[in-house]
C-alpha cells in the first residue's frame, strides 16, 4: 500500500545488485592483472636468465645469477620460469628444480676423443655437495664443497658408509663404472666422470635424457668425422690409410675416448692430417 | 518534478558514460601489459637469433680442431659433412631457420627448415675464418643465418 | 536548463577526447620499439673480420708475411688492398688499422672512422691490427 516505500526497497535491490556486478567486474579486471604482471615478471626472469648463461662464452666458465626467488625446471626440452615462462637453450643442461634467487652455473666441455658439446651445470648456489677427494680438482671454486658428507646437501661417493638413504639430501653412489641415484634407485652406465657431475646436479630423469642427448650427439660427430676420413685419406699419401683405417674402426665402434683420441693424435706422427 | 528527473536522469547518463570509458581505459592497458609480455618473449627468441651468429662457428660439428685443440675457424670438410647430414636433431637448436656458409664461391647450407610460408625474413651474417685441410689453407668465409617469422 | 546540460555535454566529450589523446600517446611511445642493443653483435662481427684476416693464408698470400713486408718494408698499399678486398664480406662501413711496432708506421683503410672496435690482435712481430666496424 506505501508505494514510494515499495518504490525505496525496490531501488536498494538494484543498486546492490548492479554493484555486486560492478564490484565483480572490477575485481576480475584486478586477478586478471596481478597474473600478468606475474607473466611478465617471469619473461624478465627468463631474458635475464637467458643472456646470463649466453654470456659465458666458449671454455670451462663458472658464474653466479641472483634475482629475487623464483622457481625454475627443466623438462629437457625448455627452462621453466615459475611455472609459467619457457625458453629453450641451445647447450645441453644438468639441473633439477630450483627455488633460489641465488643459482650458479658451470659450463664444461664434453669430451669423448673429440669435443661433443659444452654443457651447461645449473643449480642452486646454496647448496652444499660433498665430492670423493678424487672428484674435486675439476669443481669451479662457486661450488660449495664441504669435506664432511653429513654436512652436504648433496654427497656423491663410491663409499657405500657415505650414501645410507638419508631424507633429507640428494645422495649418488658411484660404482664399477655405474651411477646410482639413491633415492629412486635409478643406475646409469657411465664412461667419463663428467657424468658424476651431471649426476650430482639432476635428478635421474634430466640425468638420463641429457646423457641421452650426448650420446646422440657423439653418434652423429662420429659419422661426420667418418666422412671427413673418407675425404683425407683420398688426399693425403698412402701411407696415412691404414691410420685413418683405425680411426675410423674406432668411431665406428665406439671405443673408449682414449683410444679414438690416441688414434687421431697418432696421425700427425706420420705426417698425416688429423681429423680432429 | 520534472527538473528533478531531468537531473537524475542526467546524472545516470554521466555515471554510465564515466563506467564506459573506464572499462575502454582499463581493457586497453590490459591490451597493452599483455602485448609487452609479447615483446618480451620475442625479445628472448631474438637473443637467440643473434647468439646463433657465435654459436655456430664453435660447434664441434664444423669447428676446426688439431689434436683436440679448437681454433677460431670453420673447417670447411667438416661444414661439407655436415650440410649432407641429414637428421632432426639440430631443429631443437636452430629452430624454423636456415643456416648457410659462403667460402670459396660454394655457398653450403649447413642447415635449411625454411618454412614454406612466413611473413618476414631476417638475415644476420660474419665474416669467419674457413681452413681447408686438403691444401691447409685459411681463407675468409661468410657466415648467414636466416630467421623467418610467421 | 538546456544551456546547463549543453554545458555538461560539452564536458563530457572534452573528458573522452583528452583519455583518447592520452591512450593514443601512450600507445605510441610504446609502439615506437627499444633502443637496438646489439653492440655484441656488432662487436662479435668485428673480432671475427679481425680474426679471418690474421689468419688469412693461401698460396703465395699470408696475411702475417703481408704485415710484416708492410712493417719492415714499404708494401702496405698491397697489405691495404688486400684488406679492402675482403670488405664484401662485412655488410657494414668498416675500416682495417694497422700500427707496426718496431717502425712509426700506422695505417688504415676504409670508411667507418669511429665505430665498434674488434680486439686488437697483436701479430707475433709485434704489429697490431684492429678492425672498427659501424651500424649501418
Amino acid at each position: 500500500m506505501n508505494k514510494k516505500g515499495q518504490g525505496v526497497q525496490f531501488n536498494w535491490i538494484f543498486i546492490v545488485i548492479a554493484g555486486v556486478f560492478v564490484l565483480m567486474f572490477f575485481l576480475g579486471f584486478l586477478v586478471k592483472y596481478m597474473d600478468i604482471q606475474d607473466s611478465k615478471q617471469n619473461a624478465q626472469y627468463g631474458w635475464d636468465f637467458k643472456n646470463h648463461i649466453l654470456g659465458l662464452k666458449s671454455t670451462e666458465q663458472y658464474s653466479n645469477f641472483s634475482a629475487p626467488r623464483f622457481k625454475i625446471n627443466y623438462d629437457c626440452e625448455n627452462i621453466i620460469i615459475n611455472g609459467d615462462q619457457g625458453f629453450s637453450m641451445p647447450y645441453s643442461i644438468f639441473m633439477e628444480e630450483i627455488d633460489s634467487g641465488e643459482i650458479l652455473f658451470w659450463v664444461e666441455e664434453y669430451h669423448k676423443g673429440f669435443l661433443v658439446d659444452r654443457v651447461v651445470f645449473i643449480s642452486d648456489a646454496s647448496k652444499k655437495y660433498y665430492f670423493d677427494e678424487e672428484y674435486r680438482s675439476n669443481i669451479p671454486p662457486n661450488i660449495r664443497l664441504v669435506s664432511s658428507a653429513s654436512n652436504a646437501d648433496v654427497v656423491v661417493s663410491s663409499d657405500p658408509l657415505k650414501v645410507v638413504d638419508e631424507r633429507d639430501r640428494k645422495e649418488i653412489f658411484v660404482n664399477n663404472g655405474m651411477i646410482e641415484f639413491v633415492d629412486d634407485g635409478e643406475r646409469f652406465l657411465y664412461d667419463n666422470d663428467f657424468f658424476i657431475y651431471g649426476a650430482a646436479f639432476s635428478n635421474s630423469e634430466i640425468f638420463k635424457c641429457t646423457q641421452d642427448d650426448l650420446e646422440e650427439r657423439f653418434d652423429i660427430l662420429s659419422e661426420l668425422y667418418i666422412s671427413k676420413i673418407s675425404y683425407l685419406s683420398s688426399s693425403q699419401s698412402a701411407s696415412c690409410t691404414p691410420l685413418y683405417n683405425t680411426l675410423r674402426n674406432a668411431l665406428t665402434f665406439s671405443l673408449t675416448a682414449a683410444e679414438i683420441k690416441s688414434s687421431n693424435d697418432n696421425l700427425i706422427n706420420y705426417g698425416c692430417e688429423v681429423v680432429f | 518534478m520534472k527538473r528533478g528527473q531531468l537531473q537524475i536522469q542526467e546524472s545516470i547518463f554521466v555515471l554510465f558514460v564515466f563506467f564506459i570509458i573506464l572499462v575502454i581505459g582499463m581493457v586497453v592497458f590490459y591490451q597493452m601489459e599483455f602485448r609487452s609480455i609479447e615483446r618480451m618473449r620475442k625479445e628472448n627468441e631474438d637473443v637467440t637469433f643473434y647468439y646463433l651468429i657465435s654459436y655456430v662457428p664453435a660447434m664441434p660439428e664444423v669447428v676446426c680442431s688439431e689434436k683436440g685443440i679448437v681454433e677460431e675457424c670453420i673447417d670447411l670438410v667438416k661444414a661439407r659433412a655436415f650440410a649432407s647430414y641429414d637428421n632432426d636433431y639440430y631443429r631443437k637448436i636452430f629452430g624454423n631457420r636456415k643456416i648457410i656458409l659462403n667460402a670459396d664461391g660454394e655457398k653450403i647450407e649447413l642447415y635449411d627448415f625454411e618454412p614454406s610460408k612466413y611473413s618476414a625474413e631476417r638475415i644476420i651474417s660474419t665474416p669467419v675464418s674457413v681452413y681447408n685441410p686438403r691444401d691447409k689453407s685459411y681463407t675468409i668465409g661468410k657466415l648467414e643465418v636466416h630467421d623467418y617469422e610467421n | 536548463m538546456k544551456t546547463k546540460g549543453q554545458i555538461d555535454m560539452f564536458g563530457l566529450v572534452i573528458i573522452v577526447i583528452l583519455i583518447v589523446m592520452i591512450g593514443l600517446f601512450s600507445l605510441f611511445f610504446i609502439s615506437r620499439g627499444q633502443i637496438d642493443e646489439r653492440e655484441e653483435y656488432y662487436s662479435y662481427k668485428a673480432n671475427n673480420f679481425a680474426n679471418a684476416l690474421s689468419k688469412y693464408s693461401r698460396g703465395n698470400l699470408n696475411f702475417k708475411e703481408m704485415v710484416l713486408e708492410c712493417c719492415t718494408g714499404s708494401r702496405c698499399e698491397d697489405l691495404l688492398d688486400f684488406v679492402e678486398d675482403n670488405f664484401a664480406y662485412v655488410d657494414e662501413p668498416v675500416s682495417f688499422e694497422i700500427e707496426c711496432a718496431n717502425s712509426d708506421y700506422s695505417g688504415s683503410r676504409g670508411s667507418c672512422s669511429s665505430g665498434i672496435a674488434s680486439e686488437s690482435i697483436i701479430l707475433q712481430s709485434g704489429d697490431l691490427i684492429r678492425v672498427n666496424l659501424c651500424r649501418k
